[in-house]
This record gives structure tokens, sequence and C-alpha cells, in this order.
């Protein structure tokens, strides 16, 4: 590797061998050449920002159109949700709703009793 | 598993930056931001390689850049004389007219490669995944970049002096 790649890498934070760095700044010029480096990355710094109303306009964009990668889950989890919602729902209205009985139907029966045939109803003796 | 809104809140300033050091005005600049976070978003279904996501980024910023390129049937763009220097910090005028002319004589390959180093912050590895070659290219593409750029900063004497020497 030649000289000035391995300081240029140098400056980039990749990895170097330290002997092979070692041997590159023995060189003459090694340290004039380390620093123009360092001053050519302060000359292409750049602060610069896209404007506020560009940004928010994107944020806006793609928050309101999430890719269906992210959206099936959630659309699938409402509709059975939705579902849920609807069956318990109607149920319940099913319950509310319920027609009232007729003042003149009869009580629904509360007991039942079974006639069966054969049985003697009457008491034996001696007990 | 990242969101389109969530790279565009990561990358979008870095890509911009990018875009502007191209020489784009910042109005092209913010529209061509606006279409990589588009493909973005179309393309974020589709993506699994999660480990280099920004170099995901930069390979569809790179994209938009060639189109854009090819739409304009590869003139040059013209950076109006009221839209601000394109370099950030320059100590000179002088030294800034002179950066930019020898950003502008790179090979492509070695402004692209400076650039998404300088401006960008991508790594070796990062920028060998956007342009499809090797991180050792790529070392050796940002060292003639730089060598070629350090005379135009006018270089420490010393530089000058041993420049017949390879340093």
């Amino acid at each position: 590797m030649d000289v000035n790649e391995i300081l240029s890498a140098f400056v980039d934070g990749e990895p170097v061998e330290p002997a092979a760095l070692a041997s590159a700044l023995a060189v003459p010029g090694a340290r004039e050449a380390l620093i123009d480096f360092v001053r050519l990355r302060a000359a292409f710094a750049d602060d610069r920002q896209p404007s506020d109303a560009f940004a928010q306009g994107m944020r806006g964009r793609l928050a309101g159109r999430r890719s269906p990668w992210n959206a099936r889950p959630l659309r699938l989890a409402a509709a059975a949700a939705l579902l849920a919602l609807a069956g318990v729902g109607a149920l319940d209205i099913g319950r509310r709703f319920r027609p009232a009985p007729s003042p003149d139907e009869p009580p629904s029966a509360s007991r039942v009793l079974r006639y069966e045939p054969g049985v003697d109803w009457m008491p034996v003796k001696g007990r | 598993m990242p969101t389109a809104l969530d790279l565009f809140e990561c990358h979008h300033v870095a890509v911009f930056r990018f875009l502007r050091s191209l020489r784009l005005p910042e109005a092209d600049a913010e529209d061509l931001t606006q279409e990589v976070f588009l493909r973005i978003l179309r393309a974020l279904p589709a993506y699994e390689d999660r480990q280099m996501e920004r170099a995901w980024v930069f390979r569809i910023t790179r994209n938009v850049w060639l189109d854009h390129l090819r739409s304009r049937g590869r003139t040059p763009v013209a950076v109006p004389a009221d839209d601000g220097p394109p370099l950030a910090i320059p100590p000179s005028q002088a030294m800034r007219v002179a950066l930019d002319e020898a950003l502008e004589r790179l090979g492509e390959a070695e402004r692209e490669a400076f650039l998404l180093r300088e401006v960008a912050g991508l790594g070796y590895a990062e920028i060998a995944e956007v342009s499809g070659t090797t991180p050792d290219a790529v070392r050796n593409r940002i060292h003639r970049a730089r060598l070629s750029l350090r005379w135009a900063l006018g270089g420490t004497q010393g530089a000058r002096a041993a420049g017949g020497q390879g340093v």
C-alpha cells in the first residue's frame, strides 16, 4: 500500500497496520500530508440542512403512506378487533331487546312435574 | 424494523448534503431527496439485507442521481450565482474556487467515493456496497482524490517540497 493510502485510510478511521503506519509517518512529508488531509476534511465539512417546510412535508407523506409491510398486520388486527366488537355488540343488543312476555300469557314454568304411569301414589301402610 | 419515516429521520440530512455536494441547487437537492425516500418507501417491503442500511439508502440516492443526470442528458448542472457556495467553509474565495475546479476534474468514481466519505460520512465497506466495488478500490479512489484535491488547498510547504516523493 502506498504511503499516502495508509495515511488517508488512517484519517478515515479505517484499520491500518501499526507497523505500516509507523513506516508511513517516518517518510519525509508525511506530517504535511496528514495536515492537508485534515484541512480537506474541514473544507468539505457541511452544515447545510433542507428547509423545515420540506422536512415537515416529507414526514407527513411518509407517515401517511405506510408501507404494506407495516400496514398489513395493523389492518388485519384492526379488522379482527372490529369483528370481535361487532359480535359482542350483537349479543348484547339481542339480550337487551328480547321481547317482554305478554300479560295474558301464563308465566313460564319454574318446575316441571312428570306423570309416570303405573306408579302407586297411595301411601303404603306401616310407613 | 425501521419504517421509511425512521430512515428519513436518520439519513435525510446526509442525503441532502451529498446531493448538494454534487453541485445541485437547494430546490433540486430537496426534490431528489424526496424522490430517494419515496423510492425507499416503495422498496422497503423487499429490502432484506438490513446490515448495511446506510449503504442501501445511498445506493438508492446514487440511482436517483444517475437517473437525474440521464434525464438532463448529462449536461452540467448550473448553480445559480445567489445559491450560496458549494462548499461550506472556504477560508478564501480563491481556495474555494480551486477546490471546486479540482473536484470537477476528478474522475466520477474518485469524486463519488470522496464525497460519500467526506460529506455523507460512509465507511469504505459502505461506499464499496454503494458503488459496487471493493473496499480496497474505495481506499485507493479516496486516496487519489485527496492527492488531487490537496494541491488545490495550497498544500503545506513541506508537502510541496515532498510532492515528488509520493507523499
